[in-house]
């Protein structure tokens, strides 16, 4: 009856910060937050989105006239039953939820299926490890659907209830005028050097074992070399936690461990959310776009940007841009009519 | 029950209604809502923001709309809605499924002798 309750760990508590002074609005808020899954953060999404429509409705009929109190209360009646907001955030997690589990897990399972296999076979020989992939067929098996279940679980868990997003920071104003920053939190730094020594570390003693070196050395060489790549990739993909974009009402510039581009606002195509399975193969944590757009001369470039929910104003950037994308396309239709 | 009726109707229409003014620019949940009920007048009771939240999600999930949040001047982020491609997509399709409704209306029903 209260599994939503699961999800709220570690933070149950009302977050004092969204209190308003208002008695009515506070314990419309209160009530929400009761219902809501997730983490704070996650709970905070709904919440804030909540409490500015009703300071916003509030505001509006002070204006017209009435005592706030009153207004308050009214604008609780007319945001109506608190169990229809709840209800509706508590199924687009589950939902989301659902997928993730699915994603992560069979990608995890699948990994782990081919690793064992290779391993397998690297020990024991092609024919001896086939001969063995049939007697263990069912063990593999349950195997296979454990790693699914269980990576799957915590994994889509953490995605879904206690990953919370960065919060926006304003504009800043420079000389090239008002200027969009998309950076990484601090938290993040801290979690991407974590990575780069733990991964780097596999990556470098599937390295050595290749050559015969160390306790990674009698795996066979088909696994240490997936789990060399496999290493590398995600200790550099850390790394996204250093890249900046910054937006100004001409050119995005990004800057990251390859260096530093700069591409024309007026000259921007698309930018086309890659796949899922990118985000697994692809170097750098979170979800792969390609922005397309064309120099002065009218030659097409693609770049590839990696953002994430961790990183400052990453929303608004990808809305600033696919709305620049759209411009250019409108523009381009408007040109050919 | 007439009353009732048309509401059934309306909120029908509104996911187009909203995707509609999205169209003009992206626009937060307030000011959503407040954009349909001068645009309604007499039936802007039919924007019940139980109804609005929901479908703003809803529309989210679709890829219909992108949401971002903003830093507001009430000490939380403010979360936009911006209608994407598949959106106007979608809202010309819908746009053009009314126009035929109510043009069927029209040869039909409405029909002066």
């Amino acid at each position: 009856m209260n599994f939503h309750r699961l999800t709220r760990f570690p933070k149950h508590t009302f977050p004092g910060d969204l209190a308003t002074g208002n008695a009515a609005i506070d314990q419309y808020l209160r009530d929400l937050d009761a219902r809501l899954v997730g983490s704070q953060g996650v709970r905070k999404i709904t919440l804030e989105e909540t409490r500015d429509h009703l300071l916003e409705s509030t505001d509006h009929m002070v204006a017209a006239g009435q005592p706030i109190e009153k207004a308050a209360e009214q604008a609780v009646v007319n945001f109506g039953d608190v169990e229809v907001h709840a209800k509706s955030q508590r199924q687009e997690r589950y939902k989301l939820f659902v997928t993730m589990f699915f994603r992560f897990g069979l990608t995890f399972a699948t990994l782990m299926f081919l690793m064992s296999l290779m391993s397998t076979a690297s020990f024991l020989g092609e024919e001896k490890a086939e001969r063995s992939l049939l007697e263990n067929l069912p063990t593999m098996a349950t195997i296979f659907i454990f790693n699914a279940t269980f990576f799957g679980f915590f994994m889509s868990y953490w995605y879904t209830f206690a990953f919370t997003q960065a919060k926006p920071e304003p504009v800043k104003l420079s000389t090239k005028g008002e200027v969009l920053e998309v950076y990484s939190q601090k938290g993040s730094k801290y979690a991407a050097i974590f990575l780069l020594i733990v991964m780097g570390g596999i990556s470098l003693s599937c390295l050595a074992g290749l050559f015969g070196w160390g306790y990674m050395a009698p795996t066979g060489t088909a696994l240490n070399v997936i789990l060399f790549l496999l290493g590398a990739q995600l200790a550099i993909g850390g790394c996204v936690a250093w890249d900046r974009y910054e937006l100004t009402q001409d050119t995005l510039t990004i800057r990251s461990f390859t260096g530093n581009h700069t591409v024309p606002r007026a000259g921007i195509v698309d930018l086309k959310e890659k796949p899922f399975w990118c985000s697994f193969v692809g170097l750098g944590i979170g979800k792969h776009y390609a922005l397309i757009w064309r120099d002065d001369a009218g030659q097409q470039h693609s770049i590839n940007l990696v953002l994430n929910g961790e990183m400052h104003n990453s929303d608004s950037l990808i809305a600033t841009l696919k709305a620049t994308a759209n411009d250019s396309v409108s523009v381009a239709d408007g040109n050919s009519n | 029950m007439a009353r009732n009726e048309s509401e059934q109707i309306y909120k029908g229409l509104l996911d187009t209604l909203v995707l509609n003014v999205l169209l003009a620019e992206p626009n937060y949940g307030f000011g959503i809502k407040e954009t349909l009920r001068e645009q309604l007048g007499d039936d802007a009771d039919v924007v019940k923001e139980a109804t609005l939240y929901p479908l703003l999600h809803r529309l989210e999930r679709k890829e219909l709309v992108l949401s971002y949040r903003q830093p507001g001047d009430r000490g939380t982020p403010r979360k936009y809605y911006k209608i994407t491609q598949s959106g106007h997509q979608y809202l010309k399709q819908q746009i053009e499924a009314w126009r035929q409704v109510s043009a069927l209306l029209d040869r039909t029903i409405f029909k002066k002798d």
